[in-house]
């Protein structure tokens, strides 16, 4: 029974996914600097892309070209960049890259600072490290810093790479005397994929803000004066807070087990009337019913909108005239979804909903999101009481954990495989790893908490776990390898490679040792947190020939930086390796080195 | 007038109280002679066991869902010391000792856990075998057992379909199969045909395998498992080409006979009238060439269990009790333990199936002697698969009391019948009535279909009876036995000591062989006078759920009050008495969910007496579909008793 619900709630998951790019949203161009003010100072630069020194601070290069923004302070040249642009509520999201020990921020309405640190390898980040909302400031006349908001989790990556952040960001409301109503807000903030803030409340701006009297709107402030930093692809939806509004709502109720809309539709009611919200809870009886929902939505203004509904049982949606769900069934957590273009003005709304499975508990909810607004709902609360979502089991690394379980390899939010031999390996550094032990290879690494047991542990459980944090993934593919196969990705072992896993060690700290045959020769290899930033990777191999390499990072774009230093895909990672070289061709490019007794190698992320 | 509601409660409480501590006083329970014990285990441990093993020093190791190995140090103590030896491993189930070292069934890999520095601790987690899967969630692996010669027998399950949820398909080798593996990792294939098989078991030195109700099985079992056997499921068959592969039967042979209903969008339901085989025919008449291994002894399902676990010998020589030599299973579902009694019949393993203890508090999946005086360790766990004992996980003892309970120890076939060993001396009066023997057979289909209803169900009539001496044997003549079949003997008997009835009444014994020899001879008096009319298969004239609503619909209250008039409501404690009977009590409970619905909840669907009857004969699980484990159709409970069952549940109802 459980399959065709999971295959629904997947289906679902990639609707959303397309859904999430289909609303006005503005791309900064860093063509050009006409976003910005003016800073009358040179810090401020367009580049083709950056690069930054692993070792030296503040140590950053500006690529010639156009499209990244690059900022290279000196002491005459410091300046904050102001944008010219203004903003209210707004998602936001870019790519930034730290020099080393560098410092900057990025101030919403130029007052509220998400900070922007190289924070790599702190452990217990603190307000103001990557992703700190940075602390207020007043004078007593003594500064005094206070409030602030130190990030779930260090999701920072090594200086020199190019990192993600999302923001979604609430602005102050004010009556209509200027008088503040409600505060700023932090509705949310992905670093690297990870949720880092969430729901943090702004009672007034932050140190270093361009004001301390808070406003409707304001601009973007990048702050110049404290190190070299890099961004792109910065991109704004704003959202001007007229919302679509609901009028009361007229309903009807059928009693009965209708198995088809014609059972009921021209029927007389057994109830009928209005409420202000939706709600199935106009019903007398949980199940053996239908309703007909019909109201009338003032849209502000016309364009794509999202519509969202849980609606158990059977129903259909009809839209301005136009059926935009046709009769299917749901249970009672599982969304559906549909986005149509509105005009302005009214537009009427139906809802037929009717449900014969006693089992099935009622509910009905619906959330409408707009050019202008984010996703409200107008249901009542109590409607959507159907389900109740089980509690999570989480495992932490408090010590060092080696932990066997399936492991979905999900890329671009797409699961691309299942491992099934995978060891996870968690350290208190919180930087972990999954080890394929089918192939030998390091699948993903990841910073934050350990690991999602839920889904391996809750009820029957499908014996897998996930990765809880910011989460880096490779190319599931033999590290050892013959070198004529050495540019060939997926299926890359084979019977006569004779691969076998002999299993692992552990020492007196759990770290595991790992070894395994392949192709005659023998690995045993040792993976460590250093500093807790990075991995090290240590294989002693025995009875290995001439002709089989180790293959160090597999990606689309692996460019040499020099000092033994490469950085893959685009700068996502780096790998520090002695005796490297590149080599494959189109989007399949490969870093290995010869096989010899002991290799070892850095993975810098 | 008004009544004085709160004194004639009071008096129904008296009564109420009274009657069951008499019931306590005359009628023995499972309790009285084995008494399960709880084990302390320190809070936050999550022992949702899935292997157990007994150290030499008596030290108990336990493996479990959540990945550890424990090693529970002085366990029949009231404080064992609990110390972690091993953990992170991949949903453990299994645990075997051998030469110093522990062995566990990892999802997908046979591991070796070696403490080299002596701190009690693993630090050497070595793969044997890593054992090929898809990543299915129903892809459990379960072992080792060890062998004679030291090898490791482990069995894996099959995954299911994606729309066709209920098949079983076996995505990679060797899945449905029992792998034989060595200490340095040589994996043979060893033999096909499993579905589930949680169960297994050594028995003096033979390998043992159990499997659950599902497709292609239709109801529980335990089976001899001989290299190249094909159990009977087809999915493994996939791989019985490969070159290493020992296995005679082909899928296509399978298929030749059976049509697998192989559509992913309509899952196979049983259809009544229609033509079928059973595995004992495949078996011995379709493919006799084919080692085909039809069940040594069936476990019917939902009486005696739901989905097989453990198989272990009762190795206590006798302190134990009086089964010494006997099988005990476990059952995950049902959280009970069954009863078996083997015998080699023409060199074939057969033999007869008993209950024999419930209650255990969550699922039993494992069961481990304690040392030949302490019982035996029970662990388990209902982790999302259900079970009547509702915690999620526990670790039990079950101890000997020391009384004699009056059971049957064995039954043996005969060549004109079977011979009833009893555990103490039998009324001589009612052991040589004839009439106190009920024997009937039947069958299970074998079809792609999730289990099978009891079919071809007949009474057989029993002809004569002899009883020993001793007063501890009793030789019954009972005519039309029929191979293949399973055989319900039910004596009505009493102890000749206590006067009390048999603590557990029913065999099941699964006649694949009846043994050449002399056939009984008896004094006149103990034979029958045939009269010629039998029994009816009451199974075969039930009508249908459907066929009952259209019958009933016109006329619901008409029926309801010609039900009250006619039958009355039988009282709670004369329902409890049919319901324990007829085996209802295994899955149902009065208010609470158990393996199935409650009483006070089905008694909420309105459904009428006539309904409830025909429900119970032939279920319909969609109409229950949050309750994993579909019931069992019971067509044979007599008609009589169903609907004074209905009318009780009915009665619940406020």
């Amino acid at each position: 029974m459980i399959h065709p619900k999971i295959s629904q709630s997947v289906s679902f998951v990639l609707i959303l996914c397309c859904s999430l790019s289909g609303f006005a949203q503005e791309t900064i161009s860093f063509q050009d600097m006409s976003f910005w003010k003016n800073t009358q100072k040179t810090n401020w630069q367009l580049a083709g892309d950056a690069t930054a020194d692993l070792v030296v601070s503040e140590s950053m290069t500006a690529l010639a070209g156009k499209g990244v923004l690059i900022n290279l302070p000196n002491k005459e040249n410091r300046a904050n960049l102001i944008s010219n642009f203004e903003h209210g509520d707004a998602d936001i999201s870019f790519d930034f890259m730290m020099a080393k020990h560098s410092n900057s921020g990025f101030y919403l309405q130029g007052r509220y600072e998400v900070q922007l640190l190289d924070s790599w390898g702190v452990l217990n980040p603190g307000t103001g490290d990557c992703g700190g909302i940075y602390k207020r400031r007043k004078f007593t006349p003594k500064e005094y810093l206070y409030e602030g908001h130190a990030p779930r989790i260090n999701a920072c990556l090594a200086p020199g790479l190019w990192q993600h952040m999302e923001i979604s960001f609430q602005a102050p409301k004010f009556d209509s005397k200027g008088q503040k109503i409600s505060n700023a807000k932090i509705l949310l903030i992905k670093l690297n994929g990870a949720i880092i803030q969430e729901n943090v409340e702004l009672t007034g701006p932050t140190g270093g803000a361009i004001s301390e009297k808070e406003v409707a709107l304001g601009p973007f402030l990048i702050q110049g004066d404290h190190g070299a930093v890099a961004f792109k692809n910065l991109s704004v939806k704003s959202f001007a807070g007229k919302e679509v509004k609901m009028s009361a709502v007229d309903y009807q109720v059928f009693l009965g087990a209708f198995k088809t809309p014609k059972d009921f539709f021209g029927k007389k009611a057994n109830l009928s009337g209005k409420t202000e919200k939706l709600t199935w809870e106009v019903s007398p009886q949980e199940n053996n019913l239908a309703q007909i929902f019909k109201s009338s939505l003032d849209v502000p203004i016309a364009g794509k909108h999202k519509f969202e509904f849980i609606i158990a049982g059977n129903s259909i949606v009809n839209i301005n005239g136009k059926e935009v769900l046709s009769n299917q069934w749901r249970d009672n957590s599982n969304k559906r979804t549909v986005e149509i273009d509105l005009p302005s003005g009214n537009v009427p709304i139906e809802i037929i909903s009717f449900k014969t499975d006693g089992w099935l508990r009622p509910a009905l909810g619906m959330w409408i999101q707009g050019p202008e607004f984010r996703s409200k709902a107008y249901h009542n609360i109590s409607s959507l009481l159907g389900s109740n979502s089980s509690d999570p089991i989480l495992l932490d690394a408090k010590t060092n954990v080696v932990f066997r379980s399936f492991t979905d390899l999900i890329k671009n939010g797409k699961k691309i495989k299942r491992i099934v031999h995978g060891v996870n390996v968690g350290s208190p550094s919180n930087l972990h790893y999954t080890y394929n032990l089918d192939n030998g290879s390091i699948v993903q690494i990841w910073k934050g908490q350990f690991l999602d047991t839920s889904p391996m542990w809750d009820d029957r459980g499908d014996g897998s776990s996930k990765a809880r944090g910011a989460i880096l993934t490779f190319n599931d593919a033999a590290t050892l390898i013959g070198s004529e196969n050495k540019d060939l990705l997926e299926e890359s072992i084979s019977e006569k490679d004779q691969f076998k896993t002999l299993g692992y060690d552990l020492d007196d700290q759990d770290l595991p040792t790992f070894h395994y045959q392949m192709q005659g020769a023998k690995v045993s290899e040792q993976i460590r947190v250093k500093e807790n930033s990075k991995l090290e990777r240590t294989l002693a191999i025995s009875n290995f020939n001439s002709n089989q390499v180790i293959r160090l990072a597999m990606g689309d774009e692996i460019i040499s930086l020099g000092n033994d230093l490469y950085a893959v895909d685009g700068k996502k990672y780096f790998i520090k390796a002695m005796n490297a070289s590149i080599s494959g061709s189109g989007s399949m490019k490969v870093l290995s080195t010869p096989a010899k007794e002991k290799i070892t190698y850095e993975i810098l992320w | 007038m008004k009544l004085n509601i709160q004194h004639i409660a009071t008096a129904f409480l008296l009564i109420a109280v009274m009657s069951s501590q008499t019931m306590a006083q005359t009628t023995p329970t499972e309790n009285d002679y084995y008494k399960i014990i709880k084990l302390a285990v320190p809070e936050g441990i999550v022992l949702e066991v899935g292997g157990l093993a007994t150290l030499p020093n008596g030290d108990l190791a336990a493996s479990t869902r959540r990945g550890d190995v424990y090693i529970i140090e002085n366990p029949n103590s009231n404080r064992p010391n609990f110390k972690k030896f091993a953990s992170g491993l991949h949903e453990i189930l299994g645990l075997a000792f051998k030469n110093g070292h522990l062995y566990c069934a990892q999802r997908g890999e046979l591991t070796r856990l070696v403490d080299v520095n002596g701190d009690g601790k693993a630090d050497k987690y070595e793969t044997v075998y890593s054992i090929p899967i898809s990543g299915h969630y129903h892809e459990y692996s379960f072992g080792p057992k060890v062998g004679p010669d030291g090898s490791f027998y482990v069995t894996g399950n099959v995954g299911f379909g994606a729309s066709d949820w209920w098949a079983g398909k076996s995505y990679v080798p060797w899945r449905g199969w029992t792998m034989k593996i060595s200490e340095d990792g040589k994996m043979e294939p060893f033999a096909a045909g499993m579905r589930s098989p949680c169960g297994i078991g050594m028995l003096n030195g033979d390998f043992f395998y159990g499997d659950n109700q599902g497709d292609w099985q239709g109801s529980g079992f335990i089976s001899h498992v001989e290299k190249g056997d094909f159990m009977g499921h087809p999915a493994s068959l996939k791989w019985a080409d490969k070159p290493e592969s020992p296995v005679k039967m082909r899928k296509e042979l399978v298929f030749a006979k059976v049509d697998p209903r192989d559509n992913p969008f309509v899952k196979p339901e049983n259809i009544e009238n229609e033509k079928y085989t059973t595995i004992y025919d495949m078996s011995k008449n379709i493919y006799p060439d084919k080692q085909i291994k039809s069940p040594a002894v069936w476990l019917p399902h939902g009486v005696l269990g739901i989905s097989t676990s453990e198989i272990i010998s009762d190795e206590s020589n006798g302190n134990f009790g009086p089964f010494s030599g006997q099988i005990f299973v476990g059952d995950q579902g049902m959280s009970k333990i069954a009863r078996v009694f083997l015998e080699k019949v023409n060199g074939q393993y057969q033999g007869a199936s008993f209950d024999f203890r419930s209650g255990f508090r969550s699922g039993v999946l494992r069961m481990s002697w304690a040392g030949v005086e302490n019982g035996m360790f029970v662990g388990g766990t209902n982790r999302g698969w259900g079970s009547v004992g509702k915690e999620a996980f526990g670790l039990e003892r079950l101890v000997f009391t020391g009384k004699m309970p009056f059971e049957m120890k064995a039954v043996r076939a005969m060549p004109d019948g079977f011979e009833i060993e009893f555990t103490s001396p039998v009324n001589r009066k009612t052991a040589e009535n004839v009439a106190n023997y009920e024997v009937s057979s039947y069958a299970y289909k074998y079809f792609p279909v999730y289990g099978s209803p009891m079919v071809d169900r007949k009474f057989n009539l029993v002809k004569g009876v002899q009883l020993s001496n001793d007063g501890l044997k009793v030789r019954l003549v009972v005519d039309n036995l029929r191979l293949g079949y399973v055989h319900t003997i039910i004596p009505n008997v009493k102890s000749e000591m206590e006067g009390n009835e048999l603590l557990h009444n029913t065999a099941y014994y699964t006649l694949n062989n009846i043994p050449a020899g002399e056939k009984a001879t008896f004094p006149a008096k103990n034979q029958k006078v045939n009269n010629g009319k039998m029994p009816e298969d009451k199974g075969s004239k039930v009508n249908t759920p459907d066929n009952q609503k259209k019958e009933a619909a016109p006329n619901v209250e008409g029926e309801k009050l010609k039900a009250k008039a006619k039958v009355g409501v039988i009282s709670t404690e004369e329902a409890m008495a049919l319901l324990k009977k007829h085996a209802c009590l295994a899955c149902h409970k009065v208010d609470e969910r158990a393996v199935g619905p409650a009483y006070t909840e089905i008694a909420k669907r309105k459904y009428s007496n006539a309904q409830i009857a025909a429900l119970v004969a032939q279920p319909k699980p969609s109409n229950w579909p949050d309750f994993s484990t579909p019931m069992a159709a019971m067509p044979h409970v007599p008609k009589g008793d169903v609907l004074k069952i209905a009318g009780w549940i009915n009665s619940l109802r406020k």
